[in-house]
């Protein structure tokens, strides 16, 4: 029986992609809002402060 | 030794990064784009890996990447050390989210490219592979430390520790593939062999300068969350003293 070998790699491809993508926009985003919240934590932690 | 004198104090650094973390967080974002762009989209297949070569433009930088990363906080871990430097606890803190992140986008478009080269999604015996996968968990160990101690005193020393330990599996990924019996090709870029073309050499360096610029930024950028989250922290502990 004649084995088929899969030469259509595009799936492969565009998965690797995606990975890429999504965990360098993820850490982008995350870092992005921490640095959001710090801001708002040091901004409400200041207004407090004042007298 | 000026430039880690002037910014051991945090305003000094607080005032001077601002628009530096901004700028290459954004140029890093652009680069990463037209790397991916010019690879996916107008570089021809290869003659041996054809369209699977594409796959390079998203591994290749994030391996380089990840061991420049982990090379960055061993860097900041001695100085934080030897010179108890105030901000490179901080840099060094920082640094290792992003360069977990570049370890896991290597390791998975390492696995999905082998699967369709190799035959095969994962090698224990293959040393490159096995001690990547390691540099891995010692991103995860060392962000842990940095949560399970007591003090943030105790979780840098403890964390710089381990960091610098770590620090010989770099060496190691960097020459397995040289030492070892390897499923993984040896180095094609970075020698003086012409083994690649402009085709493939320009978007390559086109992604690898953009992950190395988002790393700057987005490193800078926990810098700033950390040194404002600590001075936030110290307020509200001065206000519920005084209450």
């Amino acid at each position: 029986m004649p084995v088929t070998v899969d030469t259509d790699y595009t799936a492969y491809v565009v998965f690797g992609y995606s990975v890429g993508v999504i965990g360098l926009l993820g850490v982008t985003i995350w870092t992005v809002l921490r640095l959001v919240n710090a801001q708002r934590k040091l901004e409400q932690a200041e207004k407090d402060e004042a007298p | 030794m000026a430039v880690m004198s002037f910014f051991h104090n945090p305003h000094r650094f607080m005032a001077g990064s601002k628009w530096p973390a901004w700028g290459f967080t954004i140029l890093g974002v652009v680069l990463i784009v037209t790397g991916f762009g010019i690879g996916f989209f107008r570089t021809p297949e290869d003659f041996q890996q054809d369209e699977r070569a594409r796959m390079m433009f998203v591994h290749v930088p994030a391996m380089w990447l990840c061991m420049f990363s982990y090379a960055f906080m061993v860097g900041a871990s001695f100085i934080s050390f030897v010179w108890r430097h105030a901000l490179a606890d901080v840099a060094a803190k920082s640094a290792a989210p992003i360069g977990a992140v570049f370890t896991a986008v290597g390791l998975i478009t390492g696995s999905v490219w082998g699967y369709t080269t190799w035959g095969t999604w994962w090698e224990w015996g293959d040393a490159r592979l096995v001690s990547v996968l390691l540099l891995f968990f010692i991103f995860l160990g060392y962000i842990a430390v940095w949560e399970a101690m007591e003090t943030p005193q105790k979780a840098a020393r403890a964390a710089a520790i381990l960091c610098l330990v770590g620090a010989v599996n770099i060496p190691i990924i960097h020459f397995s593939v040289e030492w070892f019996a390897s499923l993984h090709q040896k180095s094609t870029f970075m020698t003086t062999d012409a083994k690649t073309t402009a085709e493939f050499k320009i978007p390559m360096y086109i992604a690898a300068l953009g992950y190395l610029s988002l790393f700057g930024g987005l490193t800078l950028l926990n810098m700033r969350a950390e040194i404002m989250k600590t001075r936030a922290d110290i307020l509200l502990q001065r206000k519920q003293a005084a209450d």
